[in-house]
């Protein structure tokens, strides 16, 4: 993932829900729709099995189509805590932090999700058989 | 947990935007920091009331780390009260009614944060 496809920061959102994988689904859903309306964007979310991230982004605030890059793992590991003491510090590094968690796969350009659901009801979909799940929301 | 950075104004509008039922968690921390300033606030429910511990310095230090750690674990609201009491010397206030709302419990101390921009996290217990 170019690590370039994070935008300078000047204002932040991020959520995170744990739960089981319905509960925490309505949560992500129920996010405001600025959410998926940032220039660059991303879900997290893992259980005991695996964990994904996704991360979306265009170039410019409004553009209907935008890269998604995404990757598969065991384990988010210490990305959400390093995130966070990244984001009550400035916040800059988010997007490099994740870039630097593994390697991603280019998906190319695809229209931009106007919801949510429309971002991450596929990523969340394949958690449902999980017992628990944790789901974290970053947009810059 | 949601974690909010940019202009103040907007940043109290996101807080004090927050679901109500938040505040009636066991165990609430709000963390706020500037460039220069920073700060905790554990708000802990005791029966029918609510204690506050405060932390305020010049930075949050490695506390937002800790929280989350003690938050995504099976450590109980108590107990991490107890945790983070012993790795930063929090005053207790004597407990109150508890906040009705974001806005009643987090307005006070974003208003002791001077400056353009801020930054902002509130955890709760059960939602890591």
């Amino acid at each position: 993932m170019r690590e370039s496809t994070a935008p300078a920061v000047t204002e932040i959102n991020c959520f995170a829900f744990a739960g089981t994988p319905d509960s925490v689904t309505r949560s992500v859903y129920a996010l405001p729709r600025t959410v998926v309306q940032h220039t660059w964007y991303a879900l997290l979310v893992e259980s005991e099995r695996a964990a994904d991230i996704r991360v979306f982004s265009r170039a410019r605030a409004g553009d209907d189509i935008g890269p998604v890059a995404s990757w598969h793992g065991g384990s988010l590991g210490a990305l959400p805590i390093r995130i966070m003491s990244l984001l009550m510090n400035a916040g800059d590094g988010i997007g490099a932090a994740l870039s630097e968690h593994g390697d991603f796969v280019e998906h190319g350009l695809v229209p931009c999700p106007p919801t949510p659901r429309g971002a991450f009801g596929h990523a969340l979909g394949a958690y449902a058989a999980d017992r628990s799940i944790r789901a974290f929301v970053i947009a810059l | 947990m949601y974690c909010f950075s940019g202009p103040r104004r907007q940043l109290a509008v996101q807080l004090f935007a927050l679901p109500r039922d938040i505040v009636r968690k066991d165990l609430v921390v709000l963390l706020l920091s500037t460039d220069d300033q920073g700060g905790a606030w554990m708000f802990v429910r005791d029966g029918d009331l609510t204690a506050v511990h405060e932390w305020q310095s010049a930075s949050l230090d490695d506390l937002p780390e800790a929280v989350l750690s003690l938050l995504s674990s099976e450590v109980g609201p108590a107990d991490a009260v107890s945790v983070l009491s012993g790795l930063y010397p929090f005053a207790a206030r004597p407990p109150a009614l508890p906040p009705a709302s974001a806005r009643g419990a987090f307005g006070l101390p974003l208003d002791g944060f001077a400056g353009d921009s801020a930054r902002a996290c509130v955890l709760y217990s059960g939602a890591l």
